[in-house]
């Protein structure tokens, strides 16, 4: 496919956003993602230079070319809405088009190298990436009729249920988070913003102190306040691989949220600084937390269920306490649910409760 | 038995035609039995595996009954969690994408094993055969093929003769993933290098002018073979030696002579020119060709200093799965790359890369 886009690409290079002359020859770089994900991804070299031009990412199944597709027509959304505030920072779409039989999404390269640990610190980046959450929800911000956007919040907590076999104790916890969540937004309408929805570390790239953001395909024009930041304060934690054992993910949710450790400090001002700057209320963070978690143990078992049907099957770790699990039994039992269910437990009345400490973190001084 | 695949005489290359279950040659009359609908060619009994025969009978009995991701999950992966994660990734063939292959290409994966690279293969070729020595291994493929409702895709049990079934100029490519160094093993009277050049000669027959190879390899001089990784015979830096000294070491040590040749990437140049074969690409894979997360083209020295400039620092960090398994060799990589780079001399990393993919084109 790639020798079939490169020939394509130049016969109509003077017609794409890339600013360089038509080169002579391009060569691919691949790298690995991950298999939820559903893509292979290609950096693309124009004769010998030695930054990348252009990437390229091709599905591998039917349900990725949907998402990639979406993602296409992400950026071109936020190119037209956003373009003043993170303009800079988004990737500029070239092509979404079927090449050789298959589609195929191409972009502008990202700059520089994917987050790290090597590449700034955890308070940077925490301070950073919250700045830019701001700004791409005061572009985006925009407003729809609450009782409909609950009804589709209840549906999806409903799937999630279903899918799960969560007990009623869970199923109750999921209600109590969708009615504070209601409570903490009077009136008949409320705000929506703009979420990536896979804001892990491998989402951003950075280049000398520029961040760019890539990999939209799970993003939403509209969807619940604090989803980006809640995400990336917890994925920032998670180990490098998938298939690190599943405790280690609940370690992270722990050090982000449950504890009160400097992380977990440095995640509640951010919490604090960005409902501040939207004029939203804090006191409802714990619900947006638990409602981001059930939304992504159900993304997260889609993808997988998706890759697998189409017959890349997934590495998936052993759980916590069951070592040994038939196959349909650890398909379900991955990072996110056992984020939702270890967070759920925090929330019950005999832990410590999450919510007043998210709330008391608005009076602390900065 | 697929009717609309064309299968020939393995030895005179005459069509073979459907008879009692069998295919049968009119011309020499040969017989070539037909097992679950596979077509065997196959001159032996031959089983190689990563797991026993009697657990690859429970494997394809779960596959049958219960689906084929529960009987390698359920089945076995608790006996051997590296096969398990070797078989499902379809993501170990992504260098599929560097080839021209659309919906009219046919394609040969010789050596196929369990049929990862096959079956992805067939999500963008018209027509995929799947070939491999041992029985068990087409049949689970065939298996898995069903369920999957893969139509394009032919398991055929056999080359282990280095004959093929298949006339000539039938193919837009072949594949040999982790093949090529034991062409030496079916050729023994044959000296190794010669045993394959034989080898590369026949497949080259079968592809059409143009048409490509691709081979899934390790690089003789791999950084993870110079910190003491076994050879295929199990004995540590024998592949680093002289051939002749490296035989006389085999034989010490294991009593068996060393066929299974691997080179350098200059090696591979010499010897699939030799063979017929030109415009070879190279292709680094990291951690390993078998499973790797980079692809790093080797001759283009602009995007090989990008990866050690910006991919390489976060190799860990970057690769999803397995970032574990890889640990101590990135360390060594990286001291050694540090002091390469120190000395101006980080772009000779290219020659110690330990996975190579190599696209090279029928002459």
């Amino acid at each position: 496919m790639l020798p079939q886009l490169t020939e394509y690409l130049l016969q109509i290079w003077n017609d794409l956003p890339l600013e360089r002359r038509r080169p002579e020859r391009v060569s691919y770089l691949g790298m690995r993602t991950d298999i939820a994900d559903g893509y292979s991804t290609w950096l693309a070299f124009a004769d010998r230079d030695s930054a990348p031009l252009f990437l390229v990412q091709i599905p591998r199944h039917a349900a990725a070319t949907t998402r990639l597709g979406h993602a296409w027509e992400m950026l071109q959304w936020l190119h037209q809405t956003a373009a003043q505030t993170v303009g800079r920072s988004l990737l500029h779409p070239v092509l979404w088009d079927v090449v050789a039989g298959g589609h195929v999404l191409v972009t502008t390269a990202p700059a520089g190298q994917p987050l790290t640990d090597n590449n700034g610190s955890a308070a940077k980046r925490i301070t950073e990436m919250g700045d830019w959450l701001i700004q791409l929800a005061a572009a985006t911000r925009s407003s729809y009729d609450k009782a409909q956007v609950r009804r589709d919040l209840e549906n999806e907590m409903t799937r999630v249920v279903e899918r799960f076999a969560l007990t009623p104790t869970e199923s109750a916890t999921i209600e109590r988070w969708i009615a504070i969540w209601d409570a903490g937004m009077p009136g008949s309408h409320v705000d929506l913003f703009a979420a990536h929805g896979n804001l892990c570390r491998r989402s951003i790239w950075c280049a000398d102190d520029r961040l760019t953001i890539i990999n939209w395909e799970q993003s939403r024009a509209a969807a619940l306040p604090l989803h980006d930041l809640l995400f990336f304060a917890l994925a920032y934690l998670f180990p490098p691989t998938r298939h690190a054992p599943l405790a280690n993910f609940v370690r992270a949710l722990e050090m982000a949220y449950l504890e009160d450790g400097p992380y977990a400090a440095l995640v509640r001002r951010t919490i604090v600084r960005y409902c501040a700057a939207l004029g939203l209320s804090c006191s409802s963070a714990d619900a947006h937390l638990g409602l981001m978690l059930a939304r992504q143990a159900e993304r997260e078992y889609e993808e997988l269920h998706a890759a697998a049907n189409a017959g890349y099957l997934p590495l998936l770790p052993d759980g916590a306490s069951q070592p040994r699990r038939t196959y349909q039994a650890a398909i379900k039992d991955q990072a996110w649910i056992n984020l939702l269910r270890a967070f759920i437990r925090a929330c019950t009345p005999a832990a410590r409760p999450i919510p007043s400490r998210i709330r008391t973190a608005a009076t602390l001084p900065q | 038995m697929n009717d609309s695949l064309s299968l020939v005489c393995p030895t005179c290359k005459a069509a073979l035609a459907a008879e009692d279950g069998s295919l049968v040659c009119p011309a020499c009359a040969a017989r070539y039995p037909v097992r679950e609908g596979i077509p065997s060619f196959a001159s032996r009994d031959f089983y190689w595996n990563e797991v026993s025969r009697e657990q690859m009978a429970q494997v394809i009995q779960a596959a049958q009954e219960s689906g084929w991701q529960t009987a390698i999950y359920d089945v076995l992966r608790p006996r051997n969690s590296e096969v398990y994660a070797t078989i499902g990734d379809g993501r170990r063939a992504d260098w599929k994408y560097l080839l021209p292959l659309d919906t009219h290409s046919r394609a040969l994966d010789l050596g196929c094993g369990w049929g990862a690279a096959a079956m992805a293969l067939a999500e963008v070729c018209g027509e995929v055969v799947a070939m491999d020595a041992t029985w068990e291994r087409v049949h689970f493929l065939q298996i898995r093929r069903q369920q999957q409702g893969v139509r394009n895709l032919w398991p055929i049990h056999g080359g282990d003769t280095l004959t093929f079934p298949f006339p000539d100029g039938h193919f837009d490519l072949v594949v040999l993933v982790g093949v090529l160094e034991w062409f030496g093993e079916s050729y023994p009277e044959l000296p190794p290098r010669e045993a394959q050049l034989k080898a590369l000669r026949n497949l080259r027959a079968l592809l059409k002018p143009g048409g490509h190879l691709y081979v899934g390899i390790e690089n003789r001089f791999g950084y993870d073979y110079l910190m003491g990784r076994p050879d295929h015979n199990g004995v540590p830096f024998v592949g680093l030696l002289p051939r002749r000294l490296a035989d006389w070491v085999s034989r010490r040590r294991t009593g068996e002579p060393f066929r299974t040749y691997q080179y350098s990437i200059k090696g591979y140049r010499d010897l699939l020119q030799a063979a017929g074969f030109g415009q070879c690409q190279f292709y680094g894979d990291l951690p390993q060709y078998r499973h790797p997360h980079y692809y790093i083209p080797l001759q283009e020295s602009g995007a090989f200093g990008y990866f050690l400039a910006q991919l390489w620092p976060s190799f860990t960090e970057g690769t999803p799965e397995r970032a574990q398994d890889y640990r101590l060799a990135y360390r060594v990589a990286n001291a050694g790359l540090s002091l390469a780079s120190r000395l101006r001399l980080a772009g000779l990393a290219r020659y110690v890369v330990p996975g190579l993919s190599i696209v090279a084109q029928r002459s």
